[in-house]
């Protein structure tokens, strides 16, 4: 029966944290057009990514606290034929914070959610030409 | 003693099997030489030699930003016969330090989390 159970049957349980999530309630000690760079810091520790964004910049913060489930049962129906059923709930990645920055440092907007949803898409500014 | 071996072998099949594992990326960064770096006063050049090379450089228009970091991921596994049991914490030490266009320090953050990552199994009602 064990032969037949490890077999034909088997479960999958995932847990996977990464970074810590700031306090709750943290943001909202925090507001746009008068928040500046050295209070974000201070509340929310050093960021994930740091990154230029029009005339100012990007910080992200991330975290996850994620549990994955898996269920695999397979079912003999023929001579080396197997049937298969399977459930599985995966993680979803990082969540996160992402405060946007004009360029004299104060603080524009600020999105909670997937980091993957809501970080803006990258682009690249020409170089430089002194 | 060959003809214990099948059954022994058989027997083992099923005993319950555990792993742990833990992996380390960069040394921990030290708070004492984070906080010896004072915005306005250190420059770019005060940094890398306190801390050496960043692990990356970010422009920012005419300014900047060094991020320096280490990661400690601790990882454990459990195989029940049909239930596999697996979790796994990564955490980190982070450093950033932004610097205006003559490469004096401006603004400062340290998140010192690696030395808290834990070995745990996840556990069905937690």
């Amino acid at each position: 029966m064990t032969a037949c159970l490890s077999g034909c049957l088997s479960a999958r349980l995932e847990h996977t944290t990464h970074h810590a999530e700031p306090e709750l309630g943290v943001e909202g000690s925090l507001h746009a057009r008068s928040s500046d760079l050295h209070e974000c810091l201070e509340e929310l520790g050093a960021p994930l990514l740091v990154r230029e964004h029009m005339d100012g910049a990007l910080l992200a913060w991330g975290w996850a606290d994620e549990r994955a489930f898996g269920l695999n049962l397979s079912i003999p129906v023929a001579r080396f034929v197997n049937a298969n059923l399977g459930y599985n709930r995966s993680l979803e990645g990082l969540r996160g914070l992402v405060l946007l920055f004009d360029e004299t440092w104060t603080l524009q907007s600020m999105n909670r959610g997937y980091l993957t949803e809501i970080l803006p898409e990258e682009r690249s500014r020409p170089s430089l030409i002194e | 003693m060959i003809k214990i071996l099948p059954p022994l072998l058989a027997v083992l099949l099923f005993l319950p099997g555990c792993v742990y594992s833990q992996g380390n990326r960069h040394q921990p960064l030290d708070l004492e030489l984070i906080e010896a770096l004072e915005p306005g006063k250190s420059t770019a050049q005060d940094v890398v030699i306190a801390l050496g090379a960043p692990t990356e450089v970010v422009q920012l228009g005419r300014r900047s930003a060094y991020r320096y970091d280490a990661s400690v991921s601790k990882q454990v596994g459990l195989v029940l016969l049909v239930v596999a049991l697996h979790g796994r914490d990564t955490q980190e030490d982070r450093a950033w330090f932004f610097f205006d266009e003559d490469g004096l320090m401006t603004h400062r953050a340290a998140t010192l989390a690696a030395g808290d990552a834990e070995f745990s199994l996840p556990v069905v009602g937690e």
